[in-house]
């Protein structure tokens, strides 16, 4: 078979998947008011801070995140609910594969073996991107968050990057189902990351400076860490792109902080995806290896 | 010679648990399979039919052995192979998405194999007919039972119409009607479309039935691969089958000599006992030994109408698996069901 | 049943036996799967630590607004969140008790035993409000080894233990009641919307993170019928400023909380024993194969 016809066929396969996710999608629209609820609820709370204790917040950040709180929130949750798909969703779904006997139907069938996991990724544009409207929509007109837009294209890169080192670290976590079995139960490299660093050392709620230092240097580790400063210094107005937070921008002095959130989350994306990959396919063999693909035996 | 479909030799497979010693689940199979067979894989639990399966279609890698399936290598190629392969398992549930509905389940994987528009949606509906699921198509799975799954699962296997289809254990949970329509629609498979069929099954009736031929694994060693016909002849095995009649004269006696000659005398029997006083008044029975109650049954209705004789009851046991591994191996096996 | 087994099983005896029974498996599960302990320990350390952040992060400005708990806005939210994640864990903990129980099919077998599923939920229940005490408790020593939080010198641990007590009973009772919606609204997995809109509440009105004193009127008022915003108020008052009984934030915290505890308790408890005999009635208890 050509690679055009190859190529047609996994583009059919992945529509086949996107289809499939929005059917799943429309039997659970109360999981959708859920999250709309959390989300709101989440906003208003950090809003409430913001507002009744005494003093002026926004001045807490620092000059490289201006001086808005809501504005700040909202890129950190952004980020947050962003990345959590391409990043946590992977394991589950070949947890979910194997428990009800699909990982051998996806086998069984002319797809190759990744196309499985990127369509089951086609979820993320149903959720996470109509998500990203409502987070910024919410900060927007009910709680006083303020953008600036002017640097859209380079935001734009810094969100790719941002997906591609999260989709490859959940790729490593999905291939430890079969390379370590971990079958049941928390997955470890997703909570350590997303579960464990991410919540408390990416500066989702708080700058990174409020860390001990070197809690500091750990968020260093962690792309959200970098699409949360970068993401910042480009949509929220007043900040100062120029001044560094990291440690790591203030161990590069010669390069702007910009420029090294983007150096440092372009490493990890080239790093981790293919890694991710090949892990991934490592796991599959050795299931193969040792019968191990699916409960049915 | 016939293309081979699978054309296998000395495969193995062995599982360690830990630091021990690896147990071998299978051992030196060779198998060779002609293009368009249907081939009935009997053994009883643990015999190592699932592995051998899981090898042939590509999922599992062997630890020894090596060979072709469609002409594929086994080792070197597997993903080659499970593209152009079906697979059905025994559990009812393996593969189907509670998520979606019977239509969409299907109308899911129609594309992955090849199938869209049109041609997708006659081809679900097809099956969908032909299996019984038509009123069913936009039920969830969780809501039909679980032999309803079962052809579901079928239906999705047989969307592709792939040139080799295993299925292991396809009627496990299915009533008669199932049962019948999933025999149909694997014969039709096979006969109209030159599909090779692997099936696993525990009922020699049902290998009997559909399959050319039959394997048997026992403790993960092939030990017979023959044509379903010859298989209980070449055996040996005979069933008994216990004939009541009363004659039409009122006798009171002996039944006419002559019956056990007759009875002989039909396809398929091998021996008959004299024939003795039975329990019901006026009625005699008759035990005659058959290799073959496919041919000696209708011969026996036959042999009683034209001997005017009234049929109070037949019954007869057909060969079960036990049977044939009693032979075979020269001990029941354990756990076969009868 | 025989007479002889429903002696045994029967009574507060056979109860408390049949609980310890519950919690004792509880122990032994987490003993198979040690991991299972780290993970849960991280989970709710987790959660704690990103308050105690971002409480650091607001601490400069937010002093005086706990001027009446000690004026440490650090300590004022470490001692909240500690407290709320083990109410958290008896709100949260009835109705994943039912629905694990009813999905792996266990239930119907419970209901066989004399006091099966009460005893699995209360078992489970005493066990796991146990194991987050405990692992709030080390992490409030920890954070108190780290600085920056303080506890009064001395505690008046009698009434500081009646309090809790207290506090637990009106979660657990509101979560009974939760778990009643698995029978009563079908409500069949995830969460049920009594403990899900509770959560919400407690995060806004209570006193959480903000002192319900500034907090505008309408959540003011909502926070006045969630039993957390008692249980809070008094646990801090005791805690961080060592009063005892004459302190009107310890009178007033300890009386709703009597009033929160007879309620929600007597409440849920009502509630779920209407949810089971309903179940049985109309055949719920069992997953249809």
């Amino acid at each position: 078979m050509s690679t055009g016809r190859l190529l047609r066929q996994e583009l059919v396969a992945l529509w086949a998947f996107g289809v499939r996710e929005y059917h799943i999608w429309e039997s659970y629209r109360v999981n959708q008011v859920l999250w709309l609820t959390n989300l709101l609820v989440t906003s208003f709370l950090f809003f409430l801070l913001g507002q009744t204790l005494a003093g002026d917040v926004g001045g807490l950040l620092g000059p490289a995140y201006g001086t808005n709180y809501m504005s700040f929130i909202v890129v950190g949750v952004t980020v947050n609910v962003f990345i959590n798909t391409n990043l946590a969703d992977p394991y589950i779904r070949i947890q979910r594969s194997y428990f009800n006997g699909t990982m051998d139907l996806f086998l069984l069938s002319p797809m190759s073996i990744y196309t499985p996991l990127l369509g089951l990724m086609s979820k993320s544009l149903l959720d996470d991107y109509p998500r990203l409207l409502f987070t910024f929509g919410f900060g927007i007109w009910l709680f006083g968050a303020a953008f600036q837009f002017g640097a859209w294209p380079l935001a734009l890169l810094f969100t790719v990057l941002l997906l591609a080192a999260g989709f490859g670290i959940g790729l490593i976590s999905a291939s430890l189902f079969y390379l370590l079995d971990i079958k049941k139960g928390t997955e470890p490299v997703q909570f350590i990351v997303q579960g464990i660093m991410a919540t408390l050392l990416a500066g989702t709620y708080y700058p990174v400076t409020v860390l001990p230092r070197p809690l500091q240097w750990l968020a260093c580790a962690i792309p959200h860490t970098y699409a949360n400063d970068a993401l910042r210094r480009l949509l929220d107005p007043g900040a100062q792109a120029a001044v560094p937070v990291l440690p790591i921008q203030q161990a590069l002095p010669g390069l702007a902080p910009v420029l090294v959130d983007g150096l440092a989350l372009g490493l990890l994306a080239v790093v981790l995806l293919p890694l991710g990959f090949w892990l991934y396919g490592q796991g599959i063999e050795r299931a193969r290896r040792l019968g191990t693909l699916t409960r049915w035996q | 010679m016939a293309v081979a479909t699978i054309d296998v030799a000395g495969l193995g497979k062995a599982y360690r648990a830990g630091r021990g010693t690896p147990v071998w689940v299978l051992q030196e199979v060779t198998l060779r399979v002609a293009e368009g067979t249907i081939l009935g894989l009997l053994g009883p639990n643990g015999a190592g039919k699932t592995t051998l399966i899981k090898i042939l279609a590509g999922l599992l890698r062997p630890d020894s052995g090596s060979g072709t399936v469609l002409g594929t290598d086994l080792l070197h190629r597997p993903a080659a192979i499970r593209a152009r392969v079906s697979l059905v398992a025994p559990t009812v549930d393996v593969g189907l998405d509670n998520n979606l509905t019977v239509l969409q389940n299907l109308a899911f994987w129609a594309p992955i194999y090849g199938l869209r528009g049109p041609a997708a949606r006659a081809r679900i509906a097809d099956v969908l007919d032909q299996l019984g699921l038509s009123e069913k198509a936009d039920s969830w799975p969780m809501h039909i039972s679980a032999g309803q799954r079962q052809r579901l699962a079928l239906a999705r296997a047989l969307l592709a119409r792939n040139p080799l289809v295993f299925l292991d254990e396809p009627t496990n949970k299915l009533d008669p009607d199932g049962v019948r329509a999933v025999r149909a629609m694997i014969a039709d498979l096979n006969t109209t479309y030159g599909v090779t069929v692997v099936l696993t099954t525990h009922v020699m009736e049902e290998a009997e039935e559909l399959c050319g031929e039959i394997a048997l694994l026992r403790a993960g060693r092939l030990i017979a691969h023959r044509p379903a016909t010859e298989l209980t002849r070449s055996l040996g095995l005979t069933r008994p089958i216990t004939l009541t009649v009363r004659p039409a004269i009122a006798t009171g006696a002996s039944p006419p000599a002559g019956w056990q000659a007759g009875l002989a005398q039909l396809p398929g029997v091998v021996t008959v006992a004299p024939p003795t006083p039975a329990v019901a008044p006026d009625s005699v029975t008759c035990v005659a030994q058959s290799a073959d109650l496919r041919a000696t049954m209708p011969a026996l209705v036959g042999w009683v109408r034209a001997s005017r004789l009234a049929l109070v009851s037949v019954q007869a046991a057909p060969v079960t698996l036990t049977d044939v591994f009693r032979v075979l191996a020269g001990d029941p096996v354990a756990g076969a069901p009868r | 049943m025989t007479r002889a087994t429903e002696q045994q099983q029967g009574g507060i005896g056979g109860f408390v036996r049949a609980c310890t029974a519950t919690a004792r498996l509880e122990y032994r599960n987490l003993r198979y799967y040690p991991v299972n302990l780290l993970l849960t320990a991280a989970q709710e350390l987790t959660a704690v630590g990103v308050w105690y952040f971002v409480a650091r992060f607001l601490a400069a400005r937010a002093g005086e607004a706990v001027s009446d708990y000690g004026g440490n806005y650090l300590a004022y939210v470490v001692v909240g969140v500690l407290l709320n994640q083990i109410g958290l864990t008896a709100l949260n903990s009835p109705f994943t008790t039912v629905s694990e129980a009813f999905w792996d099919k266990r239930l119907e077998t419970y209901r066989l035993a004399v006091h099966g599923i009460w005893a699995n939920l209360l078992g489970r229940l005493a066990w796991q409000v146990g194991f987050s005490t405990v692992l709030q408790g080390v992490a409030y020593a920890g954070l108190l080894a780290a600085g920056g939080i303080s506890v009064a010198g001395s505690l008046p641990w009698g009434v500081l233990a009646i309090t809790f007590v207290l506090f637990l009973i009106a979660n657990a009772g509101l979560g009974i009641a939760g778990a009643s919606l698995f029978f009563l609204l079908e409500v069949k997995s995830g969460q049920d919307p009594i403990t899900w809109a509770y959560r919400y509440l407690v995060q806004l009105a209570s006193g959480l993170y903000i002192p319900v004193a500034l907090l505008p009127g309408w959540l003011h008022a909502v926070g006045g019928l969630l039993p957390q915003t008692y249980g809070l108020t008094a646990v801090r008052a005791l805690v961080l400023t060592g009063a005892g009984l004459e302190s009107p934030l310890v009178q007033a915290g300890l009386t709703g909380l009597t009033v929160a505890a007879g309620l929600c308790g007597a409440g849920g408890g009502g509630l779920f024993a209407l949810a089971l005999r309903r179940a049985e009635g109309q055949g719920g208890m069992g997953v249809v194969v």
